[in-house]
């Protein structure tokens, strides 16, 4: 990822990150696994898979502008990013619709 | 009396083979032995005393370096070396290097020169200018051997057939191999400049001086083929005292060539004149390794240049594997001839593998030398993707504007001369950040050719100083400007290159009379002098390593802004070219323009990092929120999980 694309993609950056955290304050209660829950237990557990793999996402993303991990440590980071960003993506893919099947 | 020269010896195509002694210890062996000369005779001061009871100077032909180093080292295999082989068309030519570049600032001429084609270099037999012409102008800065040493001379020939007087210019080993610090370039350097190439070697050991000065090359003006060979050739008088009683003659030599051997000519430095005490020079050496600790070669003298890919242009010499072969076969004898041939390119190919681990990255990744493993904290890895190590780690510090570079081939560095400038041509400039051919940023040198020329369709003749300074009206120096300026640094002005081109030989079939320059062809239509851009005027650039610069003064240590700035000079540096016209009308282009990059997307690029900090700032508070809801929650679970059961519970109590 270089030039234009890689620009955009940090830029979208932030505002994924806020939205993540919007997202875990205003849900998070929701899904905390009680049975007067709006949501299927699988939507609930796909939410925290959310969470968890957006938190990575945003860690792996930020950490390589640190100078905390050398070569190999940001090679590291760039794969997790790269991961956690795919899991993440199936994970809110699989949540969707099953937002749109609340109890 | 003299010794009498059997130059005929010239003619003898190869060289004895090397006996099969070896001492093979880390032990140098002690280099007392005898000297030969051309015809593999040996060299013996006569007595101090003749047989007539009077005193005898110890006279005797020059030692050469092939039948005396020769006898033990394979000088065949050493001549098919990185240093002696440019123009062997067996050889890969390799990555872009730095040219030879002949200049004349009488006629304004610099053109880059190599035996090894290299794009933007002209081939000096395609210029018209003869091998022996081509090592008269660069022998003080060449080694020996290649066109120095033709294997036959063709005694018709003009140029050549002076070499049957002057003798070849042989490698001399010890302008790289000698530890003692008294060879002496200066004397080379006039030794060669009279042509006296047979003579060179011994008298810049220090072996002996000429009996009474004598110039080959003077004698060969008025000897040509065929005539009766000049009898008064120059004589070596040696240094008896280099002689011990059997003859012998300690030579102070290593296989591990001395840095300052190697710097006389690679020396490259762009703090000029007293500045020069700034320099730090390169790490490497700081530390304490040698040159060739990174820049090895074997017997076959295949040196080490250390860019990645090399290995792709590293081919095995037959000299090599007849060597292998001959040992393969020594202790294996029934192994046959073929398999002996194919094992021995196969074993020669396996260990070439070698030179990737001498490069920087390999080096640096294998830890060899004890040096440090690449740490790179908080460089994202798309750097070591995107740029070689050189970029952030080699040559002077980037600056607004690339500095001038003076370097041993081109300014004769290691010589006396009159202080070089800013200005002396060749101009070079360091570091201009280009695409090497392995699509990473690389930081380069750069030249501008500049000479006069006649422009035939698309073909560009150049035309040699000689001619240059014989046909053209060009500017004279008064004696004033002469004694101020030795190296003629006064630019042209337009009415003068004008003038100049008006002052070819009028012959339309040759073509148009042109001047290249700074970047632009100069030429005159309809009375107008016009300048343009061309591909003839193209700068030739090659990469630079050296000096290396420690990891806290690379490129990128201070932070993102060095290079990802809206005025860091990897982008936005201005590269003005240089030649001999006025400053201002050189082409001047930006380092992102000469590179093909997209200026807007550099700068907008430079620019987000103005806002990083704040994203950075944006993207952990975020991340502190999701995990202070991820941790409150998964406590709290983790605290339903083990709680005790409650009173009511059916668990047990």
């Amino acid at each position: 990822m270089t030039h234009w694309v890689l620009m955009a993609h940090v830029a979208v950056a932030p505002f994924f990150a806020a939205g993540l955290a919007a997202v875990a304050l205003t849900w998070s209660g929701v899904c905390r696994g009680g049975a007067d829950s709006p949501l299927s237990c699988p939507a609930q557990v796909l939410l925290w898979v959310v969470l968890l793999c957006g938190l990575v996402v945003i860690l792996s993303g930020v950490l390589p502008m640190t100078p905390l991990f050398g070569a190999q440590g940001q090679h590291f980071l760039y794969l997790t990013h790269r991961y956690s960003a795919i899991v993440l993506t199936a994970a809110i893919l699989l949540h969707l619709p099953m937002l749109a099947r609340r109890k | 009396m003299f010794v009498s020269l059997a130059f005929w010896s010239c003619l003898e195509p190869r060289h004895a083979r090397a006996e099969d002694i070896h001492t093979e210890s880390r032990t140098p062996f002690l280099h007392n032995i005898p000297l030969h000369d051309t015809q593999g005779r040996l060299i013996s001061p006569p007595p101090v005393v003749g047989e007539d009871g009077k005193p005898q100077e110890p006279r005797g032909n020059p030692y050469s370096p092939a039948q005396t180093c020769g006898k033990c080292h394979d000088y065949d295999a050493i001549s098919e070396g990185w240093h002696f082989n440019a123009d062997s068309a067996t050889f890969p030519s390799g990555r872009p290097g730095e040219p030879w570049i002949l200049t004349d600032p009488a006629t304004r001429t610099q053109i880059p020169l190599s035996y090894r084609g290299w794009a933007g270099t002209f081939k000096p037999r395609d210029l018209g200018l003869s091998d022996f012409e081509f090592v008269t102008n660069f022998a003080r800065h060449f080694p020996g051997g290649g066109p120095g040493e033709p294997g036959k001379i063709r005694a018709t020939d003009p140029q050549m057939g002076r070499m049957l007087v002057t003798g070849k210019m042989e490698i001399d080993c010890l302008i790289c191999h000698q530890t003692t610090g008294r060879y002496d370039h200066e004397a080379r350097f006039n030794a060669l400049k009279a042509q006296n190439f047979r003579w060179t070697p011994t008298v810049a050991a220090g072996l002996g001086v000429f009996a009474s000065f004598k110039s080959a090359g003077s004698i060969a003006d008025g000897w040509s083929p065929g005539k009766p060979a000049p009898s008064v050739l120059p004589a070596i008088k040696y240094d008896r005292a280099r002689f011990d009683t059997e003859n012998n003659v300690l030579f102070q030599v290593s296989r591990r060539a001395p840095v300052n051997n190697c710097y006389y000519c690679h020396t490259s430095e762009s703090a000029l004149g007293d500045a020069r005490w700034h320099s730090d020079l390169d790490v490497h050496i700081k530390a304490g390794l040698l040159c060739v600790d990174c820049h090895r070669n074997g017997l076959d003298h295949a040196i080490v240049r250390g860019y990645e890919g090399e290995i792709r242009d590293r081919p095995i010499s037959d000299s090599m594997i007849n060597l292998r072969m001959l040992l393969l076969r020594r202790d294996d004898t029934g192994i046959s001839e073929d398999d002996a041939r194919k094992l021995a390119k196969q074993k020669l190919q396996s260990e070439a593998g070698q030179v990737e681990t001498l490069t920087c990255r390999g080096c640096h990744t294998e830890g060899r030398l004890g040096s440090p493993r690449l740490v790179h904290k908080g460089l994202p890895p798309i750097h070591l993707e995107k740029l070689s190590c050189t970029a952030c780690h080699s040559g002077p510090f980037p600056q607004s504007e690339p500095q001038v570079v003076h370097t041993s081939l081109a300014h004769k560095l290691g010589l006396p001369a009159p202080e070089r400038g800013k200005n002396t041509a060749p101009v070079i400039l360091e570091p201009v950040f280009l695409r090497g051919a392995d699509g990473k940023i690389a930081p380069f040198k750069m030249v501008w050719p500049s000479y006069w020329a006649r422009l035939n369709g698309t073909n560009i003749t150049p035309v040699l100083p000689a001619e240059a300074a014989k046909t053209l009206t060009l500017p004279q120096p008064s004696s004033d400007d002469a004694a101020r300026d030795p190296y003629n640094t006064k630019p042209l002005m337009d009415r003068q290159i004008q003038d100049a081109l008006a002052s070819f030989p009028a012959d339309p079939s040759k073509g148009q009379p042109v001047f290249i320059a700074a970047g632009k062809i100069y030429r005159v239509e309809k009375g107008v002098l016009h300048a343009s851009e061309d591909p003839a005027a193209k700068p030739y650039a090659w990469a630079l390593a050296h000096d290396v610069r420690p990891a806290t003064q690379a490129l990128g240590a201070r932070g993102c802004a060095d290079c990802h700035a809206s005025d860091s000079p990897m982008y936005f540096a201005t590269v003005a070219a240089r030649g001999p016209v006025e400053p201002t009308n050189g082409l001047s282009k930006e380092m992102w323009d000469l590179r093909g990059d997209d200026k807007t997307v550099a700068s907008f690029f430079a620019f987000t990092f103005h806002f990083r900090p704040l994203l950075k700032v944006l993207v952990f508070a975020a991340a502190l929120l999701v995990l202070g809801v991820l941790l409150h929650y998964g406590l709290r679970g983790l605290g339903t999980i083990t709680a005790p059961p409650s009173s009511t519970g059916k668990g047990p109590p």
